[in-house]
């Protein structure tokens, strides 16, 4: 058994160390979101936008389409933030459209992202863990 | 019978319709059919009844384990009830919390075997969606089911 206050000090020692660890997943969780809205191509219909440029939406059930990269500028992620029983980083959107479009809304169907991007992210940090402390 | 990730989706769609519960509590629509689909509905919800309640699920992924043939889904589930049901709101959340509390018992920590192959599922949190006044009420929730 280890004595409280060296548990303490063991802990306080490698808290730097979790922060950039969190700070890393956080990194891969954003990324590979960035990377499931980049990567898919819209199926949906084709309209004009306001300059009468042709566009295909997303089909429903799809990564919204996003020519313009505003969803996926819109994700980003917090500093880790230490507590006593853990360290926790967070990956988000800035933009409230993207949770809109993640659940639906109706009549607005569902257009999945964040959580197919999450488990991208899950499956690279499975094949490779040391990258989050690169 | 070999497995696939589709066994899980019906696996979860038989679950829930042969509960009796579920059932009563979703009722059925005018053409007899049990009100739990596995598709989007929002574009329909808007144009229902007071009494309208329903149960609409879909895949949201679904991630092979590359380890033989086993695999897991991540599927939503969108319980709708009319905020008017039974007459006031009240009656309509209390409502919305049975479909909910039924859910949980029948597809939370629990296995269960569909067509020969076992099935697992447990349950990730739920969010209340802000709706408009003429949206029924939506209890949403995500889950995630092994095929093993």
């Amino acid at each position: 058994m280890i004595d409280q206050d060296v548990e303490a000090r063991i802990l306080e020692a490698f808290r730097p160390t979790f922060a950039r660890a969190a700070d890393g997943m956080s990194r891969v969780a954003t990324e590979s979101v960035r990377e499931v809205l980049s990567t898919s191509v819209p199926a949906g219909r084709v309209y004009r936008d306001s300059r009468g440029r042709r566009r295909r939406a997303s089909a429903p059930g799809q990564p919204p389409a996003d020519p313009t990269g505003t969803l996926q500028r819109s994700w980003d992620e917090a500093p880790a933030r230490a507590g006593d029983a853990a360290t926790r980083g967070a990956s988000f959107s800035k933009n409230a459209l993207s949770a809109v479009l993640e659940f639906g809304d109706p009549p607005v169907a569902p257009r999945p992202h964040a959580r197919p991007g999450f488990a991208l992210a899950g499956e690279k940090l499975k094949a490779d863990l040391g990258q989050v402390l690169r | 019978m070999s497995r696939s990730l589709a066994h899980g989706e019906l696996g979860f769609q038989d679950r829930l319709a042969a509960d009796a519960t579920i059932q009563s509590l979703v009722g059925t629509e005018s053409g007899g059919g049990l009100r739990l689909y596995p598709e989007w509905i929002g574009e329909r919800v808007i144009q229902e009844d007071d009494t309208y309640r329903a149960i609409s699920f879909f895949r949201v992924g679904s991630f092979g384990t590359r380890r033989l043939d086993t695999g897991e889904l991540r599927i939503q589930s969108d319980a709708w009830v009319a905020q008017a049901f039974g007459g006031t709101m009240a009656t309509a959340r209390a409502r919305l919390e049975a479909i909910d509390s039924r859910m949980l018992e029948l597809l939370d920590e629990v296995w269960w075997a569909y067509d020969g192959i076992r099935l697992n599922a447990y349950a990730l949190p739920e969010q209340d969606p802000i709706g408009g006044h003429i949206r029924p009420f939506r209890r949403t929730r995500e889950w995630l089911v092994g095929v093993n």
